[in-house]
């Protein structure tokens, strides 16, 4: 499947990858769902710009 | 929620998403959900499974269905807005019918969710805005909007009218601001993203409480199934600013344009095959749009269509919802007395009318040439017995309304 992810910093904020990452699997107690909105918010943004960076661990 | 958070990866974006199940694993209990259901929820920033992606694996027991009237957009933007604005006014105090409460920062999405709730509970509401954004906030239900810019608001005298202030505003340090200004409060300050929380000695700690962190909510899903409620009955209303594609592009602009924090509602990020169609009325003083396929599209031959429509027949789609995105005060209804559950909605300038609520049906039967493009073709005619010109197409022709199993059915 298709899924965003941030690898590099391009400016403002990384640069947003579309990656083929692994369909989920169904296991007991979760349910698959197929997305067909999403939103935004702040946090979006400050994991975008940590994401890449040696600072995985990040507090709030 | 605070604390150091440690990210996983490779980590996905997004934390807020609507879709459909489909598949799922049980433990035990029976099942809460079916696939094929419209489902909403809000992940967090410890799992892997972001909301920017085609798929989530989400705990079926966190999962709330998307009730009747309630549109993707809607379900996909009200969680962490909603239930930070619902524990706010609801967990962090217990607001009453005669709670004074001041909101900061109306124009955010929380401010703008916290009035509305506070207004359902019968609170009187003061809020704050800048002077461009006075139109917009009127909307809400606020009692009184007061400038921001002129500081009104924070005059002890002003201050100390209010039982409860929260600060919407996301600003960092609104907190020590506040103390800056001496501001003299009566019962209880609670401020989203503040991340000085409390660091300065206050000389009644308990008149003060202060909610900090970026994500301060507690993901609850019987609050989020109760704020989906609320929007379909029509009792709250997200605002939705911007869309953005599932793209590179479309998902690395959503997060710059909420950087700049001048957008007024939620931004979102729609899939390919959630394909918006707009429409309008016929002076454009009315436009609409809704999101996906209809659930069906039918040529419907009853009396009350031919009547009002002055037609042979109607032929219409049929929504769950319909997103009016401008000129709502142009709409009038007429109630029919041919039916009472029948009531069709007008533009009162050139007298189009573009849907309607039929018998048969609780969804939206939007008149199909009130699209500005044809972008569905009919399925089926439907009370075809009270024709009054017959058609000779091979479509199936049902002598009353359709059954819900045909309903339910995509049409093309």
């Amino acid at each position: 499947m298709l899924a965003a992810q941030c690898f590099e910093r391009s400016g403002d904020v990384q640069k947003v990858f579309l990656t083929l990452t692994e369909k989920p699997i169904p296991s007991p107690g979760y349910a698959v769902v197929k997305i067909l909105a999403a939103a935004g918010n702040e946090l979006d943004f400050k994991v975008s710009f940590l994401s890449s960076s040696l600072m995985d661990v990040f507090r709030l | 929620m605070t604390g150091d958070w440690k990210i996983h990866y490779p980590f996905t974006l997004g934390f807020e998403f609507a879709g459909i199940v489909e598949s799922f694993l049980m433990k035990d209990a029976e099942p809460t959900i079916a696939v094929g259901d419209n489902v909403c929820g809000v992940t967090s920033i410890d799992s892997r499974h972001g909301a920017f992606a085609e798929y989530i694996l989400y705990p079926i027991d966190q999962l709330c269905r998307i009730p009747r009237g309630v549109s993707m957009k809607e379900a996909a933007g009200i969680g962490v807005a909603g239930l930070t604005a619902f524990q706010l006014l609801f967990t962090s105090v217990t607001i009453t019918s005669k709670s004074k409460i001041l909101i900061l920062g109306a124009t955010s999405v929380v401010g703008s969710l916290a009035i509305q709730l506070a207004k359902i509970t019968g609170s009187w509401v003061s809020t704050t805005c800048n002077a461009r954004s006075m139109k917009y906030v009127m909307q809400f239900g606020a009692d009184e909007v007061m400038n921001d810019e002129e500081h009104e608001w924070a005059h002890p005298d002003k201050l100390t009218e209010f039982d409860v202030v929260i600060d919407a505003r996301a600003e960092q340090d609104c907190y020590s601001q506040a103390l800056e200004r001496s501001i003299i409060y009566k019962d209880s300050v609670l401020a989203i993203n503040a991340t000085r929380v409390l660091d300065t000695q206050v000389d009644d700690p308990k008149s003060i409480l202060l909610l900090s962190g970026l994500h301060p909510f507690t993901y609850n899903h019987i609050q989020l199934n109760h704020l989906l409620n609320l929007l379909a009955h029509g009792k709250l209303r997200i605002p939705i600013d911007r869309q953005f594609p599932f793209s590179e592009e479309g998902v690395r602009s959503l997060i710059l344009y909420q950087q700049r924090k001048s957008f007024l509602g939620k931004n979102l990020l729609l899939f390919d095959y959630l394909a918006t169609y707009h429409g309008s009325c016929s002076c454009g003083g009315i436009t609409f749009e809704v999101v996906g396929r209809p659930q069906a599209s039918l040529i419907c031959h009853c009396s009350p269509c031919q009547k009002l429509l002055s037609g042979f027949f109607s032929s219409f789609c049929l929504y769950p919802c319909i997103d009016i995105t401008k000129g709502q005060e142009l709409i009038i209804s007429y109630g029919s007395p041919l039916s009472l559950s029948r009531s069709h909605f007008f533009c009162r300038v050139c007298g189009s009318c573009l849907y309607m609520k039929h018998p048969g049906t609780d969804m939206m039967a939007i008149l199909m040439f009130a699209f500005d493009d044809l972008p569905f073709c009919p399925t089926a005619h439907v009370n075809y017995s009270q024709r009054r010109l017959s058609i000779y197409d091979e479509l199936p022709k049902s002598s009353e309304w359709l059954d819900q199993s045909q309903i339910v059915d995509r049409s093309n």
